[in-house]
């Protein structure tokens, strides 16, 4: 379970079965991004290549930097689950605790100590390392394979706590409390470096014209990015990479490649990354964006010349890269307020998460720009505040502020655009309630109206929607009274004294979808829908329809949060009864 | 081990995503070997995606226009009184 719809994934499609295979079941994380199974590809590759292959560093030690890293993050579900791997590896769980509190005391070695202090730091305060900090660690006895596995562990730590931040899985066992000392304060700007000074490791040659991802590379950015030329010590992971780009980055049947670039260059800003900066400037540049136009959507990309939706979409991957702590579902909901899908909000995360690995990856390897960077960042621009700080105070913004703010001033033609952009989900609040066509439609004249008339009290204390969607839920029960006296949607007493328990109990098809047409499974959804008492009915259109929040569904209809769940489980049972007739596995033969 | 009413008690909060860890264990333990119950939970899920996917009670393009053609005539008829 996790923000986004639940998808059945395919158990026998690769990257699902090497999952179960290595964990023994699918972690939450993973099922989490079912709806594009070229991004559970995607992310299943990088896992395995940088944590599953036994290469230099077993795969305690990486574990130990994932649940380092984790912790110092605050991100419960990844310290779950690389707690859970390291306890199977034997591993006291008294150690375990203390590499999450403070791995000094954890009783291991100088060299493993040595080893998570420059994961936290590469994590913390990348662009502070510098080659010092390899030669502190060959010092200790690690080879260049080994150092550049830790750098690995470290940005797919940051890619994975990134993705559950976004997607929001629940803990795959149960969660482990994260015990993370205090971070240490920021180092000193004058010993800040940049990312950009090595590369500090060892490479091998690997020939551009016969070393596939290298082709790939070619053909996509006409040269072989220095990021990945600086890994060829692991050959295998710079597939991985380059199967994470073609998977989440080539594609564009949702987010544009545009939008998918401007997230990276926004988010490696905020990263302070100028390697990554320059090279989303270059990239933006053959898509006809201007220098000018990228630099000052990496600065401040609220004063870009960006739609409106571009830039919610900007607001959300920012708050996602920098306040992960402090994002959940509501900026989701937000975003889907411009009109972006599930699938869009998938990429959007995914393209942070990308984006946070091959950052941190770059720092690591410091990696050089392949152009002259037109921006460098500098120790300066690590004191708040930061562009993403403005966040904080914008991300509950309405997206009909202005329109509201238009029509409260006098604009009578800005209403009629509100009308256009709620008319739908007023209709259907109403169809819920009325069922039925002719008085829905009229009672969404009416709502409109009394929201016109109202507008001045409006003061933005809840989003506008929300609103108007409260004065549509009322406008529909007043009906609803007037033409049924006796029917309440508040009848608790009622609630506890109907039948629960379900009857049809035939096991349903694998693929019912597959059953019938979207426009027959419209019909029979419409048709059961109808069944159902309009209490109930109204439940199921807000939260499974519509979409709303918990909390925002509750809000319209007035209820409580528990008096709305219960009552949604409750239209649900009685929709799938209604329902089971045509989508049990015998159901098509009887019908066809 | 929970019973068939205990399990149906606690499925809407499972379903939500919701349940603790701990109730969720006992619920997919006892999904592992009841039938009936597997068929309940497995039809709900899918009920919930057909409905959300079901685009039901959507208004065409042409009935959104004429509506709120008829609103804003309304609104100006009444302003201009």
């Amino acid at each position: 379970m996790s923000y986004l719809r639940e998808v059945e994934l395919d158990p026998t499609f690769p990257p699902v079965s090497s999952l179960q295979e290595f964990f023994g079941f699918v972690p939450n994380l993973f099922r989490a991004q079912a709806l594009l199974p070229r991004v559970v590809e995607a992310a299943a590759g990088i896992n395995r290549a940088v944590l599953l292959e036994e290469w230099a560093l077993p795969r305690t030690q990486k574990e130990s930097v994932l649940l380092a890293v984790a912790a110092a993050y605050g991100n419960a579900y990844c310290v779950t689950i690389s707690h859970h791997a390291l306890r199977l590896l034997g591993v006291p769980d008294r150690q375990l605790d203390q590499i999450g509190i403070d791995h000094h005391q954890a009783g291991l070695s100088t060299a493993d100590t040595a080893l998570l202090d420059f994961a936290l730091k590469l994590a913390r305060d990348a662009p502070w390392l510098s080659s010092e900090d390899i030669a502190a660690l060959r010092r200790h006895g690690w080879n260049d394979e080994s150092i550049l596995e830790a750098i690995l562990a470290t940005a797919l730590t940051n890619f994975l706590c990134t993705l559950s931040a976004g997607l929001g899985p629940s803990p795959d066992f149960e969660p482990r409390a994260i015990l993370h000392s205090s971070k240490p304060p920021q180092p000193d700007a004058r010993s800040y470096v940049g990312g950009t000074s090595g590369p500090y490791l060892r490479t091998v040659e690997l020939s551009p014209a016969s070393f596939p991802p290298f082709v790939f590379f070619l053909e996509r950015f006409g040269s072989i990015p220095n990021i990945f030329r600086a890994q060829t010590l692991r050959p295998d992971v710079i597939e991985a990479e380059a199967g994470a780009f073609r998977n989440v980055l080539m594609p564009e049947d949702f987010l544009s490649h545009v939008q998918k670039e401007c997230i990276l260059l926004v988010v490696s800003a905020a990263n302070l990354n100028t390697y990554c900066v320059a090279a989303h400037c270059e990239m933006l540049r053959a898509m006809g964006v201007s220098m000018a136009e990228s630099d000052q959507i990496a600065v401040d990309h609220s004063q870009a010349d960006l739609s409106e939706a571009n830039k919610a979409l900007l607001d959300f991957t920012l708050k996602l890269a920098v306040h992960p702590s402090e994002f959940g579902r509501k900026d989701i909901d937000r975003l889907q307020s411009y009109g972006f899908t599930e699938e869009h909000v998938l990429e959007a995360v995914v393209v942070t998460a990308l984006n946070n690995f091959i950052n941190t990856l770059q720092m690591g390897v410091g990696a050089t720009p392949e152009v002259k960077p037109q921006r460098v960042f500098g120790p300066r621009d690590a004191h708040p505040p930061r562009a993403a700080d403005r966040l904080t105070e914008g991300a509950e913004v309405d997206p009909d502020a202005g329109l509201v703010a238009r029509v409260q001033g006098g604009n009578v033609d800005a209403f009629e655009e509100l009308v256009t952009r709620h008319s739908r989900r007023v209709y259907r609040t109403l169809m819920g309630i009325l069922g039925n066509v002719e008085e829905a439609q009229d009672a969404m004249q009416d709502t409109f109206l009394k929201a016109f008339q109202h507008i001045g009290n409006f003061q933005g204390r809840s989003k506008f929607s929300t609103w108007l969607m409260t004065i549509a839920s009322n406008t529909g029960l007043q009906r609803l009274r007037e033409r049924r006296r006796l029917e309440s949607l508040d009848d608790a007493k009622a609630e506890a004294d109907e039948e629960f328990r379900p009857r049809q109990i035939g096991a349903w098809g694998d693929d019912p979808e597959q059953m019938y047409s979207q426009a027959e499974r419209r019909r029979l959804v419409e048709g059961g829908l109808m069944k159902l008492p309009p209490k109930y009915r109204v439940v199921l259109v807000l939260r499974d329809i519509e979409q709303l929040s918990g909390e925002a569904a509750a809000a319209v209809l007035g209820l409580g949060i528990p008096a709305l769940k219960a009552r949604l489980f409750r239209a649900r049972l009685m929709l799938r009864e209604a329902l089971s007739v045509h989508f049990t596995s015998s159901a098509k033969r009887m019908n066809s | 081990m929970i019973t068939c009413d205990e399990f149906m008690a606690e499925l809407g909060s499972y379903l939500e995503g919701d349940a603790a860890v701990e109730v969720r264990q006992q619920l997919e333990g006892h999904l592992s070997h009841c039938q009936t119950c597997q068929v309940v939970y497995d039809s709900t899920r899918k009920t919930v995606k057909i409905v959300t996917e079901s685009d039901s009670f959507d208004l065409p393009d042409a009935a959104v226009k004429a509506i709120a053609g008829r609103i804003m005539t309304r609104i100006r008829r009444d302003l201009e009184s």
